[in-house]
């Protein structure tokens, strides 16, 4: 996979959004979407030739939506939500890693799912010294989603 | 002749689009059966008949292949065809299970794609 970490982490979530979700991604997201305050937050750790966390954030009335077309049901309830934001979190990142190295496996945890708090970029960040190296703003009907990668500097050295 | 089928994935959405993909897909299916992890998949399969199991890897209680595992060592179960269904790739865990005879399907992946794995697995055309 040639390409910048962003144009990588791009591709890779909107490839996600676009099978899984059958959402068409907005890029960049209008005013309107950016304004959107996250409501919930699904991280996934990997380990391998560079290690690091994916995080997955999710504006204020995006879950519904992302839920609703991946389960084929309406008002699905909180848990499952959840579940979905993990997922996509998941299959994002299994798209993404081969731009880091192509040949190599890289294992990755299962999603944590954090929700229900006041989130801003700078209250939610990853401990050091992993940094954030990439990031991938995408606008969904009247919501949005931040993809925000954070690698260990050794293993972004490499990239 | 439809298959009985067993999903088992510790995300409830990812069984709904696992059995919601198979009914797209236009396998003929019978009793589709769900678990959320090894521990429970084995339940299931030592109360029911099952052709096929499509076995996430990461999961609480007993991972995919540790539940494969077992089911080798079984020979009740030893021939059950098994679909890994994971977004990681070629990682240990999903290498050790392609080497007990399970098949790889990436997630994520379309009705199609499943329809010819499962095809391919278990002998059923549509």
């Amino acid at each position: 996979m040639s390409g910048s970490l962003e144009e990588n982490l791009y591709s890779a979530a909107v490839f996600t959004f676009e099978r899984v979700a059958f959402l068409v991604p907005d890029i960049p997201p209008d005013p309107e979407q950016r304004q959107q305050p996250v409501e919930a937050v699904a991280s996934v750790e990997f380990s391998g030739p560079a290690c690091g966390t994916l995080q997955l954030h999710a504006g204020n009335g995006l879950l519904p939506l992302i839920t609703a077309n991946m389960v084929g049901m309406d008002d699905p309830d909180e848990a499952l939500q959840l579940d979905a934001l993990g997922e996509l979190a998941n299959i994002i990142c299994g798209q993404f890693l081969p731009a880091l190295d192509p040949v190599s496996a890289f294992e990755h945890k299962p999603p944590e799912i954090i929700a229900g708090g006041d989130f801003t970029d700078e209250a939610f960040s990853v401990e050091p010294p992993a940094v954030l190296s990439a990031r991938a703003e995408i606008g969904f009907e009247s919501s949005r989603a931040d993809v925000l990668l954070f690698l260990h500097p050794d293993a972004r050295s490499e990239t | 002749m439809s298959i009985n089928v067993l999903l088992i994935d510790d995300s409830a959405v990812m069984r709904a689009i696992a059995l919601k993909s198979l009914q797209m897909s236009g396998v003929p299916l019978g009793t589709v059966h769900q678990a959320a992890n090894g521990v429970d998949g084995l339940a299931v399969l030592h109360q029911h008949w099952v052709d096929l199991i499509l076995l996430d890897v990461s999961m609480p209680f007993m991972r995919g292949d540790e539940m494969l595992e077992q089911m080798r060592a079984d020979p009740a179960l030893a021939g059950t065809p098994v679909v890994v269904v994971t977004s990681e790739r070629g990682t240990e865990r999903v290498t050790r299970m392609q080497e007990l005879g399970a098949v790889h399907l990436p997630k994520p992946f379309t009705p199609e794609q499943l329809r010819d794995v499962v095809r391919d697995v278990t002998g059923v055309r549509s």
